[in-house]
């Protein structure tokens, strides 16, 4: 019995001792692992892997391995505020990727400023996020943006008159509600309600019955593909058939499986992709490597959380792994090819990302070649 | 629009109802808040995806075997989890603790064998609901409805006309006489777990019928079992019927007026009210 106790407690010490040597280069990670947004979470941690991985297996930096540190954030604040300050304060990471949720990316980018860490923002799209004073940097485009795209898309090309709203009850959902609306309205069309639900919501039935009396063109939805899947659903079995618009939430393969038919003909605007060649053939790479290894196509939070580890990684070989050498470096990138789009950063962090429209068509997306 | 609200009322209602029976009697007999009652909801649905989706089986042979295979599980959960408190006469909020960790416990490994990932089981194509009177009803809807009454139906006749239920209600009035009239107490405990949480497996399947199954899909249904038990004075069983109907309706006919996203506050605040109200009388009914 001893002789055994004493060969776990050698395999542990060797263990850590492995740890130990491996964790020079720490990227952290936060993204929900539990909770509402859960399965967001599983896409985009599968990202985030294969960049590290691919690094990794091409020599690291100069020889050493990057660790990828993963923390829970559950998609909500407080526990994305614990979750970075574990990251900033015991792993000593330089550089963070995260802001799935603008409920985390809000507080938990202003603890990595504080503290000197670079934090890129995957998808967070709050106006706020971003401000002066560098280490902010976000990936996806800011909602004041999308929500003019999906509103313009709207109005001139369904030629909708009115419109209803119906939005998650978190940061992002209640902002972009706000914006949406208030573009619709000073662009002359009739916002008729807006309805908000709980994050995680399965039942929709009774706001989808307020709305239908309302008879509404076009139904703007901030939803994850979850809920959206139950609305769709419960659309149909309504019979209630409005114009669907909806954001990059719904950009993900996921929805087809959750909501089969029901998801045809819905709208969503999402970051429009580098149309390059090279882009192009830097999506296709990345699609096969991910499908080879995960044995599934990845979810557009894959996408983002492998753009923002490569550029955090690429940093990390440029100039070390530094807080502020790393803020200077990507604050200067000038089209950094990504698998979202090609990356240049506006003073105050922000990626100059075009909108496009999307369109679902036989459980496809479909381009429409609508862009702001 | 009346119609169609009273329809979803009554749906999720008689989600509700089930689940706040289970939880009622638990109460009545074993005399604790059960918090792992919307694990064994989630257990059931998520058996009932793996034996209907996963093997194939037809519909009344996979729900069958995922509201046994829950009923005995939770037995099983009795055994480990609260037998032995019981034995050493551990206060009501061990009984609670522990129930907490099973809930934990279990929602955790479902993630892991799952994933946490949605799990829909719905198959073919989503078509339009059946218009009566006004409103639009899914056949879901019905098999819902139907389940929910029937059930209701044989239960209130299984305690009131057999011996095993008799001595469930004579346990959940007073356990101390029972056990001296020679009912056998260990016999009811697992009656009663069986018996709740196979109605819990039950409302599980209907709800992955209607929607999707997610690991911490439990944790509302037990916030709602809780409520409407409350509503319906807790350890009163045609109470708990009702208090899951009205509080189908006050969700749902809220959003009438309300934004949604006040659902879970006006739930609570019903909750608040009968808190109150019950407070002021004797708090268990029907006793």
């Amino acid at each position: 019995m001893r002789s055994a106790i004493s060969i776990v407690a050698s395999l542990l010490a060797f263990a850590f001792t492995n740890v130990a040597s491996a964790a020079d280069l720490k990227i952290g990670v936060t993204l929900p692992l539990t909770g509402f947004a859960a399965s967001y979470g599983e896409d985009a941690k599968r990202g985030a892997e294969l960049a590290v991985d691919q690094a990794n297996s091409s020599g690291g930096v100069n020889g050493d391995q990057i660790k990828l540190i993963v923390e829970d954030d559950g998609g909500v604040g407080k526990a994305g505020v614990a979750a970075t300050q574990k990251l900033v304060g015991v792993d000593k990471v330089p550089v963070i990727v995260g802001g799935m949720m603008s409920s985390v990316g809000l507080p938990a980018s202003q603890i990595a400023r504080e503290n000197k860490v670079v934090y890129l923002s995957t998808m967070s799209s709050h106006p706020d996020l971003t401000s002066p004073g560098g280490f902010i940097y976000r990936l996806a485009g800011s909602d004041t943006s999308v929500g003019k795209t999906e509103v313009d898309f709207g109005l001139k090309v369904l030629k909708s008159k009115t419109a209803a709203g119906l939005f998650a009850q978190t940061d992002y959902g209640t902002t972009n509600g706000k914006l949406v609306r208030e573009a619709f309205e000073k662009d002359g069309g009739k916002w008729l309600a807006t309805d908000n639900f709980k994050e995680g919501a399965t039942d929709f039935r009774s706001q989808l019955a307020k709305f239908k009396a309302l008879n509404p063109d076009a139904m703007f939805i901030v939803a994850t593909h979850k809920e959206a899947a139950q609305l769709f659903r419960q659309m149909t079995e309504l019979n209630f058939k409005p114009q669907i618009i909806g954001t990059s939430m719904l950009d993900d393969p996921a929805i087809f499986e959750l909501a089969g038919d029901t998801a045809n003909g819905v709208h969503l605007a999402t970051s429009k992709a580098e149309s390059t060649p090279a882009g192009e053939k830097m999506r296709a790479d990345f699609q096969a490597a991910f499908k080879a290894k995960y044995g599934k196509d990845p979810g557009i939070t894959a996408l983002y959380f492998y753009d923002a580890t490569h550029l955090a990684i690429d940093a990390i070989k440029a100039v070390g792994p530094s807080g502020p050498a790393i803020d200077k470096w990507i604050g200067a990138v000038k089209n950094y090819p990504g698998v979202t789009a090609s990356i240049t950063f506006t003073p105050i962090g922000d990626a100059v990302i075009p909108t496009t429209i999307k369109k679902i068509e036989n459980s496809k997306f479909v381009d429409t070649g609508f862009a702001e | 629009m009346v119609p169609q609200l009273l329809v979803n009322s009554i749906v999720s209602g008689a989600i509700y109802a089930l689940l706040a029976f289970g939880f009622t009697i638990t109460y009545g007999t074993l005399n604790f808040f059960n918090m792992a009652h919307g694990a064994a909801f989630t257990v059931g649905a998520y058996l009932f995806y793996v034996f209907r989706t996963l093997v194939g089986l037809p519909l009344a042979g996979a729900a069958a075997l995922a509201v046994t295979g829950t009923a005995l599980l939770m037995v099983l959960v009795d055994l480990v989890a609260y037998a032995r408190l019981r034995a050493r006469h551990a206060p009501s909020w061990a009984m609670v603790v522990s129930s907490i960790g099973v809930a934990i416990f279990i929602e955790a490994v479902i993630s892991l064998i799952f994933g946490s990932d949605t799990l829909s089981l719905r198959r073919g194509e989503v078509r339009p609901g059946l218009p009566i009177l006004g409103a639009i009803i899914t056949p879901n809807q019905i098999v819902i409805l139907a389940t929910a009454a029937a059930l209701v139906a044989v239960l209130t006749a299984y305690l009131r006309m057999t011996r095993a239920g008799k001595a469930l209600r004579a346990m959940a009035n007073d356990a101390e006489m029972g056990i001296v009239i020679g009912i056998n107490p260990r016999s009811t405990y697992m009656s009663t777990f069986a018996l709740a949480s196979g109605l819990a497996a039950i409302a599980g399947c209907l709800v992955a019928l209607e929607t999707d199954v997610y690991p911490t899909m439990g944790q509302s249904a037990l916030l709602r079992a809780i409520v409407a038990s409350i509503i319906g004075g807790i350890g009163n069983i045609p109470g708990a019927v009702l208090g899951g109907l009205v509080l189908g309706c006050v969700e749902n006919f809220g959003v009438w007026q309300l934004n949604s996203g006040w659902q879970d506050g006006i739930s609570l605040t019903l909750l608040l009210i009968f808190m109150l109200i019950r407070q002021s009388r004797s708090y268990v009914l029907g006793k």
